[in-house]
């Protein structure tokens, strides 16, 4: 029934070969005109594990607010030159950055309003300060309270920098505000970074660098914004002087790296695949048609990147990298066709000997890429989709194509070569076991219990970091960065989502009273320590008019005059204290007025959509973490980001899905192989390449220091599909004893694999690398399991039953 | 220690995301009259050659908050490029010392030794910076912060008016700097705040690259 199909169309094309070749030729160049409409997609979330509460956090961190900005660090190369200088050329670099790619350059602090902003935000006080602070100043209104606060204030006159903080200590004779001036300070120093401030502008603490902070309508994943941004900024950099070096911290270099070192690594793989597949086909073919079998993956994968593009809308720069392992796997179709031709007498019959062999193959193959579809990664879909479709093209065009367009000549020089070394390499596997056999056997049998005592010191990194490949410039930037502006690590997000922001900074006033406790007020920064709900300041408000009103302003006031007078205090020494009294008791829903207000919300509060995103940090250590977890458990508008909680989150995710898809690939496999195979026996032999390949990795990878990832996990199972395919042939061959320069063929399959993924091992992308060293040491030690291994197994263990 | 804190507040804003930045131009001593850069040219000279200093000082201090002058007498020193010294004798002992980055007080009703990063404590690395430019004779550099206007040429005398747009700008009005005779260092500092604050510093008993004892710069009770 299969052969009758088969050979219909097997005729009909023959038939019209030239037609079908105009059409192939027609679709060829659409494909390529197409791909320059390929939209590429290097948003990572493609891919990591669906779930949900990774997705939350990595979106998390790409929204927020510091994830868009970008850093300028500028440094002094030469001790000639003085901060001021440097102060200097920054103040030129800022006037000469603008729109539309840079909104807002933010270079330090203008002290000159600073005194008055904090003054301003003191008159709050009033709707800042709760009851226990309230207690804390009624313990004070007493003679000894207010003659130490007295001594203090005396003394802090007599300072030489007293002129500067004169109107504080006017403002707040008993130093009352303390308590909102340490929640301010505890909130700006969880930010981490070391900075100082000279006239207005942030300058690090050796004072030879100094930073500038863009804010810019680029978005990280905006791959063409961000070149045209970073270009900009480098044109923008050109105008420093000489002894001035800048570095750009931003997310948009990652993005613009990330993508030159794929398309680079894309290039040099395709450049150095495509030599050597023509250098190969040439030496050993010596037959200029034998192009074709190159052509046809390169097409089908073109042809498959369209097709996948119309229908997926965009396709990961990953999934694309991938192309050429996929050139690799769908080569050895053509060339197992080519070779039956050549050495066949009958193109038809040449084929049809090893159609179902080849078409098995390809379903294992296809079975181990269709398991990707039970992922929950988005990118794998991408690769599945993909790379089926290559397959399938590549094998239709193989099978119906190729053999019309093989010219036999007189001297076939493919004939020559199998008919030398044939008949030495295809000895009949079916003779007597031979003695080198057993010594074969136990030769694989030590080599597996090697690489399985190897591979215990396998580890699995699940770090997000692997997947950049930014260039070691920018990394190293980074380290420098770090090592000059940045004391701290990143400190975890604790997120409470509101309709509106009096709803948010309810919940995150209750959170705040319940991390106090388990975390500690050292440790939880949050707004509510400063700028609680509008209804908690309500309550401050009437708390403070009430308590004041009892008699205690008059108290005061006379125990300043009594104790005042032995260090000369004057009578209105702290008159503005009293005057401002009631001034903050007017409650609004935002104070507009106060600048440092707009501050503290932009650090803090996030708008997104329609909601209202409240933040508050704590150190990133897994007990906090643990103990956030647990409240935000009992508040469901609330969710927690920790980098280091993400890492293990993602660890877990990636681990049970590399599980589950490894599960259903091996089952998948197995069981077509027995379906084809019908042999038990049979099929343990076919799987001896797959269990040997997999080993090899699981072995090589620790001996080359190199530890495991979910990509090079997913080339594990490619590997899987490409070594079953080896066993399945050799198999078959040596279970009919085919003359169809099988050994040779598969030989040519893993040679090309092995180009098609040893380029990628030239590759500077790390995702790319790991692809390629998974997939090379697992198809070496398959490709040689097969050939070596498999016929002396068969020797030794299937003679009799044959 | 609520006052160091206030202090503290002060660079708070450090990482904050906005700013109010100074829009003026950069001027530099070629923008200055020549008259003038040639008077601050010939000061910077002279005192570009002191490497130490020790002086005793008078400082009168009328400030609001005080029924009465406060006069205060102490000593200062200082040794370039990074050590400074100041000390108060009357009316009560206190000791400010400066190492490089840290600054260390003590006083005697405290008694205790207190240390501050400056580079943490901007509102007294303001106010030390902008002393030890005076006394280190920094003039040229202070054109990009102050005004400058000749009062009297024999001894020098010049009015120093803040900028607008400068931190001394929200709380100084002026600064008066009276040169010795021989130009060689400051004789008297006159300081006017906004709020009618004002002080007055006297120099007096200076002595010029002479070699410091190590007491100058320990922070302990002076006798008085």
């Amino acid at each position: 029934m299969f052969d009758d199909y088969f050979f219909r169309l097997y005729g009909s094309i023959q038939r019209s070969k030239w037609l079908v070749a105009v059409l192939a030729a027609a679709i060829i160049i659409a494909a390529v005109i197409g791909l320059k409409s390929i939209s590429f997609d290097n948003n990572i979330e493609l891919m990591l594990p669906g779930n949900d509460e990774v997705y939350r956090s990595i979106r998390f961190l790409r929204e927020s607010n510091l994830s868009d900005k970008v850093i300028l660090s500028l440094g002094l190369t030469s001790s000639e030159y003085t901060t001021k200088n440097l102060i200097d050329a920054v103040k030129k670099l800022k006037e000469s950055l603008g729109p539309p790619l840079v909104t807002d350059v933010i270079s330090g602090i203008s002290e000159n309003n600073l005194v008055e902003e904090m003054l301003e935000l003191l008159k709050y006080a009033p709707q800042l300060i709760d009851k226990q602070n309230l207690l804390l100043i009624e313990k004070q209104i007493n003679p000894s309270g207010v003659k130490e606060s007295l001594q203090n204030n005396y003394r802090q006159f007599l300072t030489p920098a007293s002129t500067l903080i004169i109107p504080f200590i006017r403002s707040d004779p008993l130093g009352i505000y303390s308590n909102i001036l340490r929640s301010l300070q505890k909130i700006y120093s969880s930010v981490g970074y070391e900075v100082t401030v000279e006239n207005g502008y942030f300058i690090s603490k050796d004072r030879k660098h100094a930073m500038l902070i863009l804010d810019t309508p680029v978005n990280l994943t905006d791959g063409f914004g961000s070149r045209k941004l970073i270009s900009y900024l480098n044109d923008r950099l050109n105008i420093l002087p000489d002894f001035i070096t800048a570095d750009i911290i931003a997310g948009h270099l990652h993005t613009v790296s990330n993508e030159d070192v794929i398309k680079r690594d894309i290039r040099l793989t395709l450049i150095i695949a495509s030599a050597a597949f023509i250098l190969l086909f040439i030496l050993v073919f010596r037959d200029f048609g034998a192009i074709i079998i190159f052509l046809i993956p390169l097409v089908s994968v073109i042809v498959s990147i369209n097709i996948s593009n119309l229908i997926l809308n965009k396709l990961s720069y990953f999934i694309i990298g991938m192309g050429a392992v996929i050139a690799g796997i769908a080569v050895d179709y053509g060339i197992h066709v080519y070779t039956a031709v050549r050495i066949g007498d009958s193109g038809q019959e040449a084929v049809n000997s090893i159609v179902k062999p080849l078409i098995i193959g390809a379903l294992t193959t296809i079975s181990v890429f269709a398991s990707f579809f039970f992922s929950s990664v988005q990118g794998y879909h991408q690769l599945a989709f993909f790379s089926i479709l290559s397959i399938i093209l590549c094998l239709a065009c193989s099978l119906f194509i190729l053999p019309h367009f093989i010219i036999k000549g007189k001297y076939n020089r493919l004939k020559h070569t199998v008919k030398k070394y044939g008949e030495h390499l295809n000895q009949s596997p079916l003779k007597e076991p031979k003695t080198h056999d057993k010594f074969i056997v136990l030769c694989w049998a030590i080599f597996m219990i090697t690489a399985l005592i190897l591979s215990k010191q396998i580890s699995f990194n699940s770090e997000i970091s692997q997947f950049d490949g930014s260039e070691i410039e920018i990394i190293k930037a980074e380290q420098k960065f770090q090592s000059i502006w940045v004391n701290k690590t990143n400190p975890a997000v604790f997120v409470v989502q509101g309709k509106s922001l009096e709803e948010a900074l309810n919940v995150n006033e209750k959170i705040y009273r319940e991390a106090k406790t388990v975390v500690g007020e050292d440790n939880f920064s949050s707004l509510a320590a400063i700028w609680p709900s509008k209804q908690t300041r309500k309550a401050n408000v009437d708390r403070w008019k009430e308590f004041w009103k009892q008699g205690k302003e008059e108290k005061l006031r006379e125990l300043i005059t009594t104790y005042g007078s032995d260090y000369n205090f004057s009578e209105n020494a702290f008159s503005p204290f009293f005057d401002n009294l009631y001034t903050g008791t007017v409650v609004e829903d935002e104070p507009e007025k106060i600048k440092l207000y707009k501050k503290l919300k932009e650090r803090f509060v996030m708008e997104k959509d329609d909601r209202i995103q409240v933040m508050s940090f704590f150190p990133d250590e897994d007990k906090y973490v643990n103990a956030m977890a647990t409240i935000s458990g009992n508040y469901p508008e609330t969710f927690l980001v920790s980098r280091k909680a993400l890492s293990s989150l993602l660890s877990k995710s990636v681990s049970s899905e590399i599980i589950l898809l490894s599960g259903i690939a091996a089952i998948m496999i197995f069981l077509l192989t027995c379906l084809l195979l019908k042999d038990i026996k049979m099929t343990a032999l076919a799987l001896i390449p797959v269990i040997t390949g997999i080993t090899a990795v699981m072995g090589t990878i620790p001996f080359f220091d190199l530890s495991l990832n979910a990509p090079s996990l997913i080339a594990a199972m490619v590997v899987s599909g490409l070594c079953i395919d080896y066993g399945i042939f050799m198999v078959y061959t040596c279970r009919r004893s085919l003359k169809t320069g099988t050994r040779m063929a598969v030989t040519l399959s893993a040679i090309t694999t092995l180009i098609g993924a040893g380029v990628l091992l030239f590759a500077n992308h790390p995702v790319l690398f790991s692809i390629g060293a998974t997939i090379v040491s697992g198809v070496l030690f398959g490709y040689i399991a097969s050939i070596i291994v498999i016929p002396s197994f068969y020797r030794l263990w299937l003679k009799n039953t044959n | 220690m609520q006052r160091a804190l206030i202090l503290l507040i002060l660079f708070l804003f450090i990482p904050a995301n906005y700013c109010y930045a100074e829009t003026s131009g950069i001027k530099t001593h070629k923008n200055l009259a020549p008259d003038l850069y040639e008077v601050l040219h010939r000061l910077e000279d002279k005192t570009s050659e002191i490497r130490t200093l020790k002086t005793e000082f008078v400082q009168e201090k009328e400030l609001a908050v005080f029924k009465k002058k406060i006069i205060l007498k102490g000593m200062i020193f200082l040794q370039k490029p990074e050590l400074f010294a100041w000390h108060i004798i009357e009316p009560l002992s206190y000791s400010m010392v400066i190492k490089g980055d840290i600054l260390s007080q003590w006083d005697e009703n405290t008694k205790k030794i207190q240390k501050i990063s400056l580079s943490k404590n901007p509102a007294f690395q303001i106010a030390i910076s902008q002393m030890k430019d005076w006394f280190s004779g920094k003039y040229t550099s202070m054109t990009e912060d102050y005004n400058i206007i000749i009062l009297k040429r024999n001894p020098v005398s010049l009015k120093f008016i803040p900028k607008k747009n400068t931190i001394v700008s929200n709380v100084i009005e002026s600064v008066t700097v009276i040169f010795r005779d021989d130009e060689r260092y400051i004789h008297q500092i006159y300081i006017k705040e906004k709020s009618s604050n004002s002080t007055l510093l006297t120099f007096v008993n200076t002595q010029l690259n002479t070699p410091l004892e190590a007491a100058a710069w320990e922070v302990q009770p002076r006798v008085r």
